[in-house]
């Protein structure tokens, strides 16, 4: 199986840039992608590869971290073709980034009724991930070694810290927008939030732990 | 780690070793591709009436025209009967045989004075009686059409009640609900009419409209 991170040249114009940079994407201005939601709407497919850059990659790892990766393929196909096919009856009531987790929460929950199972294989493939161009070699290294041991820890989480965890770190969801996607309250998502930080943190020896169990 | 106010953006609002480990996983080219060729049907089937749309849109037109054309033609009365039911013997007869409703026609084509003469001519006692119930508001021009009756009164066949093929000015105050409308357009089949509001809307509209590719790139 291929390491997805090695896929690169299928670059979507317009993706944040993510290489290099000190925060996973971030997306902004959920009116603009309300925008381009209803510009799609009304026929234009261009409005629809813009969000769909935007969008690609933090939707691709909130499946990636939550699943198989063959699954994870599918489910975030199937989210984008629901999105598509529903994108008719679509309203900027609601952001959009809210709208698209709501639509991928419900196909990862389908997907854990079928699959019927407890611990999840994140899909990781053993295949060493690639420096950055210009990247000391220790750095790429330290970066790897990172990746590789806060993979594990993420997919060690129960799933709804796991779930709430991405969502904080790969949208720009509020709380109260992050309680909406997965049906729980403000309170459940922080409770939710501060458990699985608290975990992470002891699952790479982080020495900041003590301080956030305190807090 | 989360600020009250749940809105992330502040240096310590998220979990710093994820930053740091700068996951860049993206989906398979396959995958993209096949997303994107969907979205792009999807968006050519709002563009463009799909054949259901047309059938649908020729059968309400062939409708209201076969109502039209009952409405305006006259009663079968038994005079009426029996004048079609006689041999014809020449031509003479032949032209008074000429329906009410055809006579009415065939007057259509000529001006209101020159048309009563032709009529008086063709059946002096029938083109009258006729001619005043052809100028008789029709049911299509009964709801309340006012060109409809001016129309009929003139003799000519009344035209379709056309449908609303624009937004409103109302509507047409926010960018939103008029995409909305638009959109609407396009299921209706108003192709012409969707283009010519997408236009205005981006002349109305042209920073809303662009600001989203900018902020994409």
């Amino acid at each position: 199986m291929r390491n997805p991170t090695l896929e690169r040249p299928g670059k979507i114009d317009g993706e944040p840039r993510t290489a290099g940079a000190a925060a996973p994407a971030r997306i902004d201005g959920g009116a603009d992608d309300a925008r381009l939601m209803l510009r799609f709407k009304a026929g234009d497919a261009q409005a629809f590869h813009d969000l769909y850059a935007r969008h690609r990659g933090p939707l691709y790892r909130y499946f990636l971290r939550q699943a198989p990766r063959d699954a994870a393929d599918d489910l975030y196909q199937e989210t984008w073709l629901k999105v598509i096919r529903g994108a008719v009856g679509y309203s900027a009531a609601a952001p959009f980034s809210a709208y698209l987790y709501r639509i991928a929460h419900n196909v990862l929950v389908d997907h854990y009724r079928r699959a019927a199972r407890g611990a999840l294989d994140t899909g990781d493939d053993g295949l060493p991930d690639l420096p950055a161009p210009n990247e000391p070699l220790d750095a790429a290294f330290d970066r790897a070694s990172l990746k590789e041991r806060l993979s594990a820890a993420i997919a060690a989480l129960p799933p709804p810290q796991r779930e709430a965890f991405l969502l904080r770190e790969e949208t720009d969801l509020t709380l109260d927008e992050i309680a909406a996607v997965v049906g729980a309250t403000r309170e459940t998502v922080k409770s939710r939030l501060r458990y699985a930080v608290q975990r992470l943190r002891r699952a790479l020896g982080d020495a900041d732990e003590p301080q956030e169990r305190r807090a | 780690m989360n600020g009250e106010n749940g809105r992330p953006g502040a240096p310590d609002d998220r979990f710093p070793p994820y930053r740091q480990a700068r996951f860049d996983e993206v989906p398979p080219p396959h995958v993209d591709r096949a997303i994107l060729q969907e979205a792009e049907r999807a968006a050519g089937r709002r563009r463009w009436p799909r054949p259901a749309h047309l059938a649908w849109a020729a059968a309400v037109v062939l409708s209201v025209a076969l109502v039209l054309e009952i409405g305006v033609r006259p009663p079968a009365t038994p005079e009426r009967a029996r004048m079609l039911s006689e041999p014809a013997t020449d031509l003479d007869d032949a032209a008074r045989r000429v329906t009410p409703a055809r006579a009415s026609r065939e007057a259509a084509e000529q001006d209101g004075s020159a048309r009563r003469e032709t009529l008086d001519r063709a059946a002096p006692d029938q083109a009258a009686p006729a001619l005043e119930r052809f100028a008789a508001p029709v049911p299509g021009a009964a709801r309340g059409s006012s060109r409809a009756a001016e129309a009929a009164s003139d003799g000519a066949l009344p035209p379709a009640v056309a449908p609303a093929t624009r937004c409103s000015d109302e509507i047409r105050a926010d960018a939103a609900a008029w995409l909305d409308c638009i959109a609407e357009l396009r299921r209706a089949g108003e192709e012409s009419a969707a283009d010519a509001e997408l236009e205005a809307l981006r002349r109305r509209y042209p920073a809303a409209l662009e600001s989203g590719n900018d902020a994409a790139r």
